[in-house]
């Protein structure tokens, strides 16, 4: 199976706070409050347009020293932020 | 001329009424604490009976008039409107300040979880009790709204060495016809002091009628979550809501199912004992 090349990048209209353990995101188009732990915010910060859901993880890894990748971590992190519109996927090129 | 007082945290509106039956109804809006800063910025206003009707003119241009319940509803909404003013970008707390033993403890519920009857409860022992309807979250602090409990009749058993004094409070009567009474937080001998409230621990209280009341700690997730549900957010929610989240993160968080009033003093004891061994 190809590997899925989708980029993500975040929302527009987000008004974020930093807090001593996370980030505190404000949705303004639903009137919602998100709270984003360390790494959800690392995650976050890597929907920057430039990573695959597998660069990700290899990220996340390698930020961690994990020894098994975190892919299906990312996956849930990348569904809930999509779910709540966070994020959004790059159109492809 | 009676003169009615209200203080906010930097204000204190002097409202002089020329008819003694209005003073009657206004004198339920009258707030007194001591605010620790400084000096408070007197407003003076004037509350004139005119034909059958009472007149009333308000800062920023306001003027009420109408019967006495209606002035009482404006000015209760001008001194709310002053406060927020002297908060600014502070979510506001759905919860009653309270100090046992020097530990600051806010409890925190929706209305009808029994916060006003045990800030009573607490009250008649001896404890401080600042307000018991918002708490501000300012930048670095947080400091109670300057507000008098606000007691139904049928509390007053729950604490009866101030019964008698509760009923002879200003009143003002309900939809249904029954009194609530004003009730000032210096009725049980202490004085009634505003001050900044740093490091307080959170007790969120769900009603427990007639049973026992059980409380047990909570996350910093949990606490968080229970403190955005009991918010007034200002404009600037992102970051109001980043006061909250360093709230839960420094406080101590307690979730107290309240029901008799003596296990709730005894648990709040404990958990007052607990801060102050941490702090």
């Amino acid at each position: 199976m190809a590997e899925d090349e989708t980029r993500y990048r975040q929302a527009e209209g987000l008004e974020i706070t930093h807090v001593p353990d996370g980030w505190v995101i404000y949705q303004e188009t639903s009137d919602r409050v998100h709270f984003l732990n360390p790494t959800a915010v690392l995650v976050f910060e890597l929907c920057n347009g430039r990573h695959t859901r597998a660069e990700m993880a290899f990220i996340l890894s390698a930020a961690y020293q994990l020894t098994a990748s975190p892919a299906d971590e990312v996956e849930s992190c990348l569904s809930e932020m999509l779910a709540e519109s966070l994020i959004v996927p790059c159109p492809s090129s | 001329m009676p003169v009615i007082l209200i203080r906010t945290l930097t204000r204190e509106f002097r409202i002089h009424v020329d008819a003694q039956d209005a003073a009657g109804v206004l004198a339920y809006i009258e707030t007194r604490p001591q605010i620790c800063g400084p000096a408070l910025r007197s407003i003076d206003l004037v509350v004139r009976r005119v034909g059958g009707f009472y007149h009333l003119a308000l800062p920023d241009g306001i003027v009420a008039e109408g019967t006495a319940s209606h002035l009482l509803d404006a000015i209760h909404q001008a001194t709310f409107k002053s406060f927020v003013e002297e908060v600014p970008g502070a979510p506001l707390i759905h919860g009653a300040s309270i100090r046992i033993d020097g530990a600051p403890i806010l409890l925190i519920g929706a209305t009808g979880t029994g916060k006003t009857t045990l800030a009573l409860r607490l009250v008649e022992r001896g404890h401080v009790v600042e307000g018991d309807e918002h708490v501000a979250v300012r930048a670095s602090d947080l400091v109670a709204r300057p507000r008098t409990l606000r007691v139904k009749a049928d509390s007053s058993r729950f604490v009866p060495t101030l019964a008698t004094e509760i009923l002879a409070a200003p009143s003002i009567p309900e939809w249904n016809g029954s009194l609530i009474y004003s009730v000032s937080p210096a009725i049980g001998g202490n004085p009634w002091q505003i001050a900044p409230i740093l490091a307080p621990t959170l007790v969120f209280l769900e009603p427990n009628h007639g049973g026992h009341t059980v409380a047990k700690p909570v996350s910093v997730e949990r606490a968080f979550g229970c403190l955005m549900a009991a918010c007034l957010m200002p404009n600037g929610k992102a970051e109001a809501a980043a006061r909250l989240r360093r709230v839960a993160r420094e406080a101590q968080a307690w979730e107290m199912s309240l029901g008799d009033l003596e296990g709730a003093e005894k648990h709040l004891n404990r958990i007052a004992s607990s801060a102050m061994h941490l702090h």
